[in-house]
């Protein structure tokens, strides 16, 4: 029954306002950025505390502090994609740079009421970011990616007339691909129609379609913490931080389409570009705790809130397409009043949670016995949580039931998926050596292949004379796959993702 | 935005680390470790030093900014730049000297649908299967994949006269809409955009 209703829905409110799965997972499925101390430990925060990444995995553990200080850093990543798709390899590389926390931390405490202490945080840090250039390409003689205009124009029940009109329906797919004749009605001989891409012409006489693919994606999630934590008696730790994560997500697409025989068959080639950007900010809440059994001992339990994110996206994509002599090209912005459409929407992140150890090996104040620390988190994310809600001013029930499918699907593509990090520190007097090693999950409950992100790191710390300053590097790898298109009436085709980054992290902070 | 916060970073950095003096000549805290408190009495003298009446700090700010000369409170119902603002007015003498009504707004006429997708394409492929034996048909839901051009299904051609009934999208032109034609929505008017000619 359940299934019965969800087809229903699918089917028909298909032609609504809509976001797509696939933008679920790009607010969940990403490692902690923190300071350069943290992400040479693998990012695990979870029971240390004394660093102001604490913010944002475990607040409690700014309870810690009873100093002040203010700190900043940066990242460099250099990107190295290999992407396997369709029996060929396509390599690629990118280099970016990210944010690591800056912010302050002041200890408000002092020696008249020792056991019960409070200290505060504010900081600004790049938690995700999307910097990515890729592409991959391969003969497929098994489907094209103009079909999919198809299949939605077909579904849609729309006609022609409905789709081509100056604020489309369908402004971004199929009136482009109508209006190029890239997609086209073909007349049967029961007198019926068929819609026909054009490459289908070549594919079903079995030849291959070169397909190229090119995607550029930039900005990130950027989160504004105030954090609160409170010391009762050196054993118990409670925090909570405020974030007000600002969201720049933009995205460029390219894909091309050539035919490969050297017969006449009505199609030579197509480009489709898509511009797509989504802005906007949210709300989380992070609330922990960490308990001090006995010295040397840190057992922390933290608990992230769905992120409520508030977002506006603009659109544009454009369309090229040669048939065996004419050739047509066309913008969506001819079928949304003259300008990138825009909509906007509400998304809810997955909760997540997570328990954590440390051992501290002297916790003295002469930084001279200090000797290093071993630490641990377990995370669990719900990524299969996402919702989404539409927040245009008029909210059709077309439009409701439609966001309520696209969670239902959310929830049948995704599944929770558990996080480890582990980490430790040898400290000689000033100078601190690290190594850590991170694994996330795969957050796909259905995939053609295992997806995971892993990291290995390590890094130097001095801290003398009020200041500190941390060096990192963190070499992650990334195994993931893409399907650039899918069809409801064919088997989908993917991409193997091989993503390996090196990151250069660094850290400055002062105390005062 | 990530310029703007390196900037700040950098520039609060410089300000800092040419100020921060608690810690140059003493061992320097590693809060992981250890956090030590700070002397209270210390703190107390640096409060008494500092202490200033409620209303010295009045004429002090009242200096900075008219402003706050005369109340101890600003209230925003007196603020000339907001009166009537409630009512649609806005005030700014630089522009007109009265009032001017705003009482309107304008609505952007966008088309609102970023992206539409099929997401029955998402649901699982339908897969028949006839047992050699018996004879009998299975048809399963399942996620396969097809990623050769040498292996996997061999590809499918959509006919006018396959079995509707089996098959999920059977790309079909059969409009059903009538009376009102859709729309993009988000306001504005729409016209017919006419196809080039196709030889």
């Amino acid at each position: 029954m359940k299934k019965f209703v969800l087809t229903a829905l699918c089917v028909s409110s298909f032609q609504l306002f809509a976001q797509i799965p696939e933008d679920a997972i790009r607010y969940s499925w990403f490692p902690v950025n923190g300071s350069a101390r943290v992400n040479s430990i693998g990012g695990a925060m979870g029971s240390l505390s004394g660093d102001i990444t604490a913010a944002y995995v475990n607040p409690a553990g700014i309870g810690f502090y009873n100093t002040r200080e203010v700190m900043f850093g940066f990242n460099f990543l250099n990107q190295n994609m290999r992407a396997h798709y369709r029996d060929s390899t396509t390599k690629s590389k990118n280099n970016t740079m990210l944010l690591s926390p800056v912010g302050v931390v002041l200890g408000l405490g002092n020696s008249s009421n020792k056991n019960n202490l409070t200290s505060i945080a504010f900081a600004v840090n790049q938690t995700a970011s999307f910097n990515r250039q890729y592409r991959f390409r391969g003969y497929n003689n098994y489907s094209s990616y103009s079909e999919q205009f198809a299949e939605e124009f077909s579904k849609s029940g729309f006609s022609i007339d409905d789709a081509l009109q100056t604020n489309s329906p369908v402004p971004y797919t199929a009136a482009p691909a109508l209006y190029t004749y890239l997609i086209d009605t073909v007349r049967q001989p029961d007198g019926s129609y068929l819609i026909r891409a054009a490459p289908e012409n070549l594919l079903d006489q079995g030849q291959a379609v070169l397909q190229d693919f090119s995607y550029e994606t930039s900005g990130g999630i950027y989160e504004i913490a105030a954090s609160i934590a409170t010391n009762k008696n050196n054993k118990w730790y409670f925090g909570g931080t405020l974030g007000i994560p600002i969201v720049s997500f933009s995205s460029l697409t390219q894909v091309t389409e050539t035919d490969t025989s050297s017969v006449s068959n009505g199609f030579y080639s197509f480009t489709y570009r898509d511009d797509f950007r989504t802005t906007g900010a949210g709300l989380n809440v992070k609330l922990g705790a960490i308990y001090r059994p006995k010295d040397y001992i840190r057992l922390g339990l933290a608990i992230h809130t769905p992120t409520l994110l508030y977002l506006t996206d603009t659109r544009n994509t454009s369309l090229s397409t040669s048939l065996d002599g004419p050739s047509y090209n066309v913008s969506s912005n001819t079928f949304t009043n003259g300008k990138p459409g825009k909509a906007s929407y509400l998304q809810v992140t997955p909760w997540k949670a997570m328990i954590s150890g440390s051992y501290v090996f002297r916790e003295v104040q002469d930084t001279r016995k200090q000797k290093g620390f071993l630490t641990a988190d377990i995370e669990y994310v719900n990524h299969r949580g996402t919702a989404f809600k539409s927040s245009n001013e008029e909210v059709t029930a077309d439009e409701k039931a439609y966001y309520k499918a696209l969670t239902k699907v959310v929830k049948d593509m995704y599944k929770g998926a558990f996080n480890f990090r582990v980490g430790g520190e040898v400290k000689f007097n000033v100078i601190m050596a690290r190594l850590g090693f991170a694994y996330y999950g795969n957050p796909y409950k259905d995939s053609p292949e295992k997806a995971y992100q892993m990291q290995l790191s390590g890094g130097l710390g001095y801290r003398n004379h009020g200041m500190f300053i941390d060096l990192g590097y963190v070499h992650h790898t990334v195994r993931d796959q893409q399907i650039p298109y899918r069809l409801e009436d064919r088997l989908n085709t993917y991409s193997s993702l091989r993503n390996t980054r090196g990151q250069i992290v660094a850290t400055v902070g002062f105390k005062f | 935005m990530k310029n703007k916060i390196i900037l700040i970073a950098l520039g609060s950095a410089f300000a800092f680390g040419s100020c921060t003096s608690a810690y140059k000549s003493t061992q320097t805290p590693d809060d992981v470790y250890y956090s030590p408190l700070r002397d209270d009495t210390e703190r107390k003298s640096e409060k008494e030093e500092e202490y200033i009446t409620r209303e010295d700090r009045q004429i002090r700010i009242g200096t900075r900014n008219p402003r706050w000369r005369y109340d101890n409170d600003w209230d925003y119902r007196y603020d000339p730049y907001r009166y009537g603002y409630q009512y649609g007015y806005y005030y700014n003498p630089y522009y007109y000297p009265y009032p001017v009504y705003s009482g309107f707004t304008v609505k952007d006429p966008r088309n609102n649908t970023p992206r539409t997708t099929n997401l029955s394409s998402y649901q699982p492929q339908t897969v028949t299967t006839r047992d050699p034996k018996t004879g009998q048909v299975t048809t399963i839901r399942t996620r396969t994949y097809n990623q050769s051009n040498s292996r996997g299904e061999t590809r499918r051609v959509i006919r006018y006269n396959d079995d509707r009934s089996t098959t999920p999208n059977n790309r079909t032109y059969s409009p059903s809409s009538g009376g009102t034609r859709p729309s993009g929505g988000g306001g504005g008017g729409s016209t017919p955009v006419v196809r080039p000619p196709r030889p």
